[in-house]
């Protein structure tokens, strides 16, 4: 008796699949979009302009999402072979070198031409070749590609933003493609260590900082008010840009992170795309020039280095997502209800639906959040709450000590600010924040987890879930 | 919940120097707690050098909570150290309210954040 042989499978006339490189287009594509997302995460902070900015960010969830279908699909053809899943570093050498460039606009210009149009290219040509029973799973895949890849909206639903630019990089792909090197690597190291470090994001040039120890916005007025209007949709527009980038350097500086994680934060970052494309929108639509407003990064500068931890450790990484999205995007979820409330009281519809839209994402992001940063924290034998305390009070800290220089400089300004800060609010709104312990539970906080926000006295009505009395911070 | 015994007398230790000064003096003090050898060797040591600041975060009790692998600790515990040791560090303890700030401040993006300092090396390079 004889066992059938793997070798004559392979020797079929044909090949063994319906097309002879299937594996190896599979293996190349995955580890080309594993790349170019990976390029996208390091650069997405770098570049100024805000339109380049979202159209870069927005194809970051896309192609880690093509990256893990690939792998899968390889990995089905593999018969669940992980040490089959390699790839020649030679495919992903273009985007490395890419990566390194310092032209800004040259990166820009390859991620929004050379490098969809060459995917579009590759994934066509693989179609072409699929038979539709045997492969109707990787069809499906295939054509999501090319329908995304050669849709003029981009996956953020704004325009999508085009640059035809057949130059060097077109020619490097298409030679990396056809070229072979003895090296083989495992597909999830594939990946370059951070070249670079990024403490401030790239915001647009002729923008004006506000000064230090400001708030980003201060309201003065009405929310009726076009000023009010477009400082808080401005600051919104930061906000959430600063989410984006902290995500994005987030997967960039961590390569060796399980691709899992990397789809994680893809999608939550490019949610946060989104939500900056959303608040533009608002802001074009009230007829106001954002070119003249302020332009920040301080969510961002406050959460990406931490005196705590060493510069490009896991305990680095781990506290950026917990002040973001344990955090920062969970006492959103308790201050929306009383934004959309406020909106919708003084008839601000547009903006209290997009809220409501926002609102529905928090939930997934910090649930999202919780769940990387519990598997974080298991995997380097820290607590949760621990850690949660000490970045929280590192974060704030660096606010407060910046704001209380600002208001000590100048004790008229000072007392004038506080005036407006202790004044009734000018619309008459009447809501106020609470620990909402329904939506966090559902997010997967747990009832200790509310019971520590509760603690920080951010919403001054209690919940009827934290009636156990909670002992007031003292400073 | 030798973990939660160790993490809250460290705790003590933080939050009333007086306690360190026994521990450090009189470790017999440490017997009224479940504690493992190691562990009192671990707060003695803790007691008897000066930690603080960023450098809380290689303190011999730290160093020894993260290499032991061990039960969680307790959410009380795990808060109250976490409380304790930003009170060291002179950091805040709960949200930015008082003149000047407001109730929901720092919430992203709804209470608006602070600006900060750009360190000076990184301004006029379109950053």
């Amino acid at each position: 008796m004889t066992l059938a042989s793997q070798a004559s499978r392979e020797a079929r006339p044909g090949g063994r699949w319906s097309t002879p490189d299937l594996l190896t287009d599979l293996l190349r594509l995955a580890a080309l979009e594993r790349a170019v997302a990976h390029v996208i995460a390091g650069w997405v902070p770098k570049v100024p302009d805000l339109d380049d900015k979202l159209a870069i960010a927005a194809g970051f969830e896309d192609a880690m999402v093509r990256a893990s279908a690939l792998r899968q699909h390889a990995l089905a053809l593999l018969e669940r072979d992980e040490l089959g899943l390699a790839a020649d570093p030679l495919w992903t050498a273009p985007l490395r070198e890419l990566d390194r460039c310092a032209d800004q606009a040259a990166v820009v210009d390859g991620l929004l031409g050379d490098v969809p149009s060459f995917l579009l290219d590759r994934y066509r040509a693989l179609e072409a070749g699929l038979d539709p029973l045997l492969d109707t799973r990787l069809i499906a895949t295939v054509s999501t590609a090319i329908g995304r890849l050669a849709s003029d909206v981009s996956p953020i639903g704004t325009a999508a933003r085009r640059r035809v630019h057949q130059g060097s990089l077109a020619a490097a792909l298409a030679s990396a493609w056809t070229g072979q090197s003895a090296a083989r690597v495992p597909l999830d190291d594939a990946l370059w260590q951070p070249n670079d470090r990024v403490p401030v994001p790239a915001r647009p040039a002729g923008r004006e900082r506000p000064t230090t120890g400001v708030r980003g916005h201060f309201r003065k007025g009405s929310r009726l008010t076009i000023e009010d209007l477009a400082g808080e949709l401005n600051d919104n527009v930061m906000a959430e840009l600063c989410a984006l980038e902290l995500l994005c350097r987030s997967s960039y500086e961590h390569p060796r992170q399980p691709w899992s994680v990397h789809l994680a934060i893809a999608r939550h970052g490019t949610d946060e795309a989104r939500h900056a494309a959303i608040f533009r929108r608002l802001l074009n639509a009230n007829g106001i020039d954002e070119s003249t407003l302020h332009q920040h990064g301080a969510n961002y500068e406050y959460s990406y280095e931490f005196p705590e931890c060493e510069p490009g450790s896991e305990r680095e990484l781990l506290w950026r997502l917990i002040i973001l999205c344990t955090v920062l995007e969970a006492l959103a979820i308790d201050k929306l209800p009383v934004e959309i409330g406020g909106r919708d009281f003084v008839g601000q519809s547009d903006f209290a639906r997009a809220l409501d839209y926002i609102a529905a994402d928090e939930l997934f992001h910090t649930e999202n959040g919780l769940r990387l940063t519990r598997r974080l924290c298991e995997k380097l034998n820290l607590d949760p709450i621990l850690e949660r305390e000490r970045v929280h009070g590192r974060f704030f800290g660096r606010q407060r000590d910046v704001r209380i220089e600002y208001l000590e400089a100048d004790a008229d300004r000072a007392a004038a600010e506080i005036a407006i800060l202790e004044a009734p609010d000018p619309d008459g709104v009447p809501y106020v924040s609470r620990t909402e312990v329904e939506l966090r539970l559902r997010a997967s906080f747990t009832i200790e987890e509310c019971q520590q926000v509760e603690r920080w006295q951010y919403n001054p009505v209690r919940h009827e879930r934290l009636e156990a009395p909670v002992e007031p911070a003292s400073s | 919940m030798s973990r939660d015994a160790i993490a809250g007398v460290y705790t003590q230790m933080l939050t009333d120097p007086s306690y360190r000064k026994i521990v450090a003096d009189d470790p017999k003090v440490l017997n009224t707690w479940d504690l493992s050898r190691e562990e009192k060797a671990v707060l003695i040591k803790e007691a008897r050098v000066k930690v603080a600041g960023t450098s809380l975060e290689s303190g011999p009790v730290m160093k020894h909570l993260v290499s032991k692998r061990g039960p969680m600790l307790s959410p009380p515990v795990a808060s109250g150290l976490g409380v304790a040791l930003n009170q060291v560090a002179g950091l805040p303890l709960g949200a930015l309210n008082g003149p000047g700030f407001l109730s929901n401040a720092a919430c992203c993006p709804w209470g608006k954040p602070i600006i900060g300092k750009v360190p000076d090396q990184l301004r006029g390079k379109g950053k």
